[in-house]
């Protein structure tokens, strides 16, 4: 590293001067960012920012915020155990460094805390633009997955608000499903609960996970629920849009999760969603989709993207990467994790309820 | 350059440097030059060289094309570039 920059923790003196070189990535606000920073680094259930790094200038120089990569935490479960995994996220440099290693330097920082703590792996599942760069410094292609694409045309706006959808009964299934803006714990904890793991690492989702979800200050969430006629919960949806976008901006939409005991309830929850979801585009991955939910989407006119194996041509596809810390030992449970084949992405539909 | 098939392997090296120098705004750049070690390709860089190296070489790159030994250097760049246009 030049010997004009320092790296260092990040902690809640740093968190305006966060705010305002993110700015353009957030676009919240001052506020808006704040509240952000606070969600995503320190009400995360799973860990706090004692992971993200900051470069700064020298002293002499100011102490100057150059940039930021920032570490938060998901749970994930396997066989009845549970394992916290750090996600990199929230990157950001100065416009004057970013032809230079200062990335490289921050998450070079990042991966030896981490080594240092124990932990044997750190999570990337951003752009794609960088997969090169990062197969480069020896970070490992988990894989690049499918994903749908519903285009609406731009004067599709007779469509109701999302809180005057009423609820519909499924066709496949006959499940009462009701739109809400807010989350129904009860519900969503419930099917999770019943869906049976297959013995791959899949999102450990409860009330915790939930409730800190539903908070993202720069999200919007629309949700759906679907009941039986004895008012069982059978299965839910999540819609999720930039919550500094409008229901008719640009931005897409991301169905980012989708739970259901059944295929019929699954493809009804999907079909609704794709109804009454607002935005111009709705995006969904396909990976583990049951072959109901792909026919239904197939129905109402979605294309689907498969990955090629080129990074220039799957840039806009979900994909992991991993990077080994070189910590020891790894558990058992985990010794699978840099194959797709170990992953369960079947209620989870779309890039971390961003 | 895509359909130059019979493309010296002294000119592949050459398009690799210049092509480098490009990216990296530089006028000239050593054979040896290490690229992981200077830091110098930020992620869009690299994408660029994916990019420019897939059309005007006429090749395709995957992920698994991305090894310290195939993009350490200019050098090596071209050796890969040239290796890969005889697999076809």
């Amino acid at each position: 590293m030049g010997a004009e920059l320092t790296l260092t923790d990040c902690t809640p003196a740093d968190h305006a001067e966060i705010c305002a070189l993110q700015e353009g990535l957030w676009a919240g606000g001052p506020a808006g960012n704040q509240a952000y920073l606070e969600w995503k680094y320190h009400a995360n259930p799973y860990l706090d920012e004692r992971y993200t790094v900051l470069a700064r200038s020298a002293p002499a120089d100011g102490s100057q915020l150059l940039g930021m990569v920032g570490v938060f935490g998901s749970s994930w479960e396997r066989n009845g155990r549970r394992f916290t995994l750090p996600c990199l996220t929230d990157t950001i440099i100065t416009s004057e460094h970013r032809n230079s290693p200062l990335f490289h330097e921050m998450v070079d920082e990042v991966l030896a805390r981490l080594r240092r703590d124990g932990i044997p792996w750190l999570l990337d599942f951003g752009d794609q633009g960088t997969v090169p760069a990062m197969l480069f410094r020896g970070w490992r292609q988990v894989g690049v997955w499918g994903q749908s694409v519903l285009t609406r045309p731009a004067d599709a706006w007779h469509r109701k608000p999302w809180d005057e959808v009423p609820a519909t009964r499924g066709a496949r299934s006959g499940a009462l499903l009701t739109p809400s803006r807010t989350p129904d714990l009860d519900a969503m904890t419930e099917v999770v609960r019943d869906v049976p793991a297959d013995g791959r690492l899949r999102v450990a989702r409860d009330r915790a996970y939930f409730h800190w979800r539903a908070a993202h200050p720069l999200a919007t969430y629309y949700y759906l629920v679907a009941r039986s006629e004895t008012g069982r919960a059978e299965g839910y949806l999540v819609g999720h849009r930039s919550g500094v976008d409008t229901d008719q901006g640009p931005t897409p939409t991301t169905v980012v999760e989708c739970e259901a005991r059944t295929p019929e309830i699954h493809a009804d929850l999907i079909r609704l969603a794709h109804e009454a979801l607002p935005g111009t585009r709705v995006l969904m991955w396909t990976r583990d989709l049951t072959e109901a939910a792909a026919a239904v989407l197939a129905d109402m006119g979605a294309a689907f993207i498969e990955p090629t194996g080129r990074p220039t041509q799957d840039r806009p596809l979900p994909s992991l990467l991993i990077r080994d810390t070189g910590a020891r030992p790894v558990s058992a449970a985990l010794a699978d994790v840099d194959g797709l084949d170990a992953w369960d992405f079947r209620g989870v539909s779309g890039r971390g309820w961003r | 350059m895509k359909d130059g098939l019979a493309l010296t392997e002294s000119a592949v090296r050459d398009h690799v440097h210049t092509l480098l120098c490009d990216l990296l705004l530089r006028d000239s750049l050593p054979a040896d030059h290490d690229l992981r070690e200077s830091g110098a390709l930020n992620s869009v860089m690299f994408l660029e060289l994916f990019v420019r190296l897939e059309t005007e070489f006429g090749i395709q790159l995957t992920g698994a094309d991305v090894t310290q030994d195939n993009f350490r250097t200019a050098e090596s760049i071209a050796r890969f570039v040239c290796a890969k246009r005889a697999d076809g």
